[in-house]
């Protein structure tokens, strides 16, 4: 909670330092931003990388669910692909590109914002932050209509993170390893598949 | 761009070769300032651009239907997987 409210407050910070000093678009921000970007993938690489654990965990579960984050992955960027012809002058690589966010905003808006630009960012944004918030407030209803492995996969990365409380509480305890483990397999997957399916065409 | 891929797989690399390294524990930390100061600067050339604020209701009609169609496809897959999860562990367990 206190991370989305840090992301949007500088979000909207930005937003605003924008629209009152339209200047600042004459500053060359995307180069600087590029090597930004580099940094934070670095960083995020190294992260992966260091976590021993994350090899250990991922041995030691049943490998049944380990074709959970796969269900997930699979899922979101077909359903991605066949709503592609219902958004207006977005394309099938870009859908995905912003699909392959699963629910990791800030990262994968970013990535985008820099190989697709701002206006597919911005949708990359808000698609991302809807995905969280609906698993937020329907995790119930997920659970009593379709599976209680539902919430984890609409969850997609956030399982490990914001949504792991109404998961725990809505698909029982049983799900909390299961739910880490998907959300780091899906969390690791997205700057992955995000840069991917902005480089294809 | 083969190099965003390239520099996150030399990043894991280093993460994992380097794990005990308290330098390299450290950088996870910087993730979140970095994003940060890239939405601080997203945010920027939002606002500053007008064509793009004017067009905020059609991104928001491209995000919702992304995501629907996103959550349409993994919550017919998670259905199907879970019967077939039920089904091997029901039988796993009377084994």
């Amino acid at each position: 909670m206190k991370g989305t409210l840090l992301i949007l407050s500088a979000l909207i910070l930005g937003g605003f330092t924008g629209y009152f000093y339209q200047d600042i678009s004459l500053l060359d921000i995307d180069s600087i931003n590029q090597w930004i970007l580099y940094a934070l993938l670095f960083v995020v690489g190294i992260s992966i990388g260091s976590d021993k654990e994350f090899i250990t965990k991922v041995k030691t579960l049943s490998p049944l669910y380990f074709l959970l984050p796969i269900i997930t992955i699979t899922g979101t960027l077909i359903g991605a692909f066949l709503f592609t012809p219902l958004t207006t002058g977005i394309s099938y690589s870009e859908s995905l590109a912003v699909g392959a966010g699963f629910g990791y905003y800030s990262l994968s808006s970013v990535i985008i914002t820099q190989i697709k630009g701002a206006e597919l960012g911005i949708i990359a944004l808000m698609a991302n932050i809807i995905r969280e918030v609906v698993v937020l407030i329907f995790a119930p209803l997920l659970v009593k209509y379709f599976s209680q492995i539902t919430p984890i996969c609409c969850a997609g990365a956030t399982s490990m993170d914001s949504t792991l409380p109404v998961i725990t509480k809505y698909s029982g305890s049983e799900f909390v390893i299961i739910a880490i483990m998907h959300g780091v397999i899906v969390d690791a997957s997205v700057p992955l598949l995000v840069t991917f399916f902005c480089t294809i065409n | 761009m083969p190099v965003l891929i390239l520099i996150l797989f030399i990043g894991f690399l280093v993460g994992r070769v380097f794990s005990d390294n308290s330098i390299i524990r450290f950088s996870g930390k910087l993730i979140t300032p970095i994003v940060l100061i890239l939405l601080f600067f997203m945010g920027a050339l939002t606002g500053a651009n007008e064509t793009l604020l004017a067009d905020f209701a059609t991104l928001g009609a491209n995000a919702m239907i992304i995501v629907v169609g996103s959550l349409i496809g993994t919550i017919f897959l998670s259905v199907i997987f879970g019967r077939v999860l039920k089904r091997k562990l029901l039988k796993n367990q009377s084994r």
